[in-house]
């Protein structure tokens, strides 16, 4: 049709393409971070059971409900459940990843701050899910 | 020209219609009965939250059955149906013809609803509306779940003879002088949500069924202690909800 002009549409079609390649370049970084442990990253087993956490330092000690790590330092979860699923969420650290029986899932973190955060679990699990909770404290390093 | 209003008709003549607008009018009521079931759970479950402690829900079971139920009724018992009730009303209208492909199939679609609702209800399951193993199968007690996945499996049926009807109505059925191209936006929204639904409900079909033979204990799909994989159950579920 001569005279119409149809530049609006392109327009819009260039912002819409912008912002999906913004929003794709973004979630590309924030995998790249997530997937990229640190090397000295230490490991802790957290297992997951109705209805409660069990950790387990590189040392072997084992804590049951609370976790103790140094502020500073750079933590490998490797999340696993030994009954149904289950979810292990540190909320304050956006540290979210499911526990499933049968598979190793792995996370990482590195507090910065001292102090005590919740840990609970954020997938339903049965009739005391709501009640499978754990403290984290994020102690002065000892040495 | 005079305005006749019509004598309203008994509510047996609708029920038993297979016209597209009045099966619409079911799907519309059944629907909106179950928004307003499901929503009063909501209630529930709102004013159960709204203190810390137990406030109107005895107990920590009783609550997760009420967020289930909840959730499954307005997923699969209203918000679906609803869709199918707009799309019964309007896309015949659409195409330009006198009904659907097969109204008596779409009566059935229609039917297959209530009872599937009445064995989620009755079934009063605990597991969310995602029913994730290995907890469906190895921990929700009793016959409710087994009472969820055969009402989920009965509305799968549903959704997919309505989908066929939706596909073949606006494909086949479609006034000559109309091309595809001159079908209106939403008879077009219902031809491509049909197309999904078709190929996607089986999947979820077959991980419901083999849900149930893991609950049954024959199978060990989803159950790691059997050498199973509870994803694979989320790969099937999940893949039906577009």
């Amino acid at each position: 049709m001569s005279g119409h002009s149809n530049w609006p549409e392109w327009i819009y079609v260039a912002v819409v393409i912008a912002l999906m390649a913004w929003v794709g370049a973004e979630a590309w970084e924030a995998e790249r971070l997530v997937e990229h442990v640190p090397a000295d990253a230490k490991t802790i087993i957290a297992t997951g059971q109705q209805w409660f956490w069990t950790f387990e330092h590189e040392d072997g000690t084992k804590e049951i409900g609370e976790l103790h790590v140094e502020v500073g330092k750079a933590y490998k979860f490797e999340v696993v459940s030994t009954d149904v699923n289950h979810s292990f969420n540190i909320h304050d650290y956006v540290v979210l990843i499911d526990a499933i029986p049968g598979r190793v899932n792995t996370v990482w973190f590195a507090p910065d701050k001292v102090g005590e955060h919740d840990i609970q679990c954020r997938e339903y699990c049965g009739l005391i899910h709501y009640n499978m909770r754990g403290t984290l404290y994020v102690t002065e390093p000892t040495s | 020209m005079t305005l006749e209003l019509q004598k309203p008709r008994p509510i047996w003549q609708i029920m038993f219609s297979t016209h597209h607008t009045d099966v619409g009018l079911l799907y519309l009521i059944s629907s909106l009965t179950f928004l307003f079931l499901g929503g009063s759970l909501a209630l529930g479950i709102r004013a159960e939250l709204f203190l810390p402690g137990s406030q109107i829900i005895a107990d920590s079971m009783t609550f997760n059955r009420i967020f289930t139920v909840h959730g499954t009724t307005l997923i699969f018992l209203f918000i679906i149906p609803f869709a199918s009730a707009v799309g019964n009303y309007y896309v015949p209208i659409m195409v330009r013809y006198k009904d659907m492909a097969y109204p008596k199939l779409n009566a059935i679609a229609f039917w297959m609803i209530p009872p599937a609702g009445v064995l989620i209800w009755l079934g009063f399951a605990d597991f969310t509306w995602y029913a994730t193993p290995p907890y469906s199968i190895i921990s929700a007690p009793g016959p409710a779940a087994d009472m969820w996945i055969f009402g989920l499996k009965i509305l799968g049926i549903s959704s997919v003879l309505g989908a066929l009807n939706f596909v073949v109505t606006i494909l086949k059925c479609k006034h000559p002088d109309m091309s595809i191209g001159q079908i209106p936006l939403l008879a077009w929204s219902f031809l491509s949500s049909s197309l999904i639904i078709i190929v996607a409900i089986p999947t979820f079909a077959a991980a419901l069924l083999m849900l149930l033979t893991d609950r049954l204990g024959v199978s060990g799909f989803f159950n790691p202690a059997m050498g199973g994989d509870p994803i694979r159950y989320l790969h099937g579920h999940s893949y039906h909800l577009p």
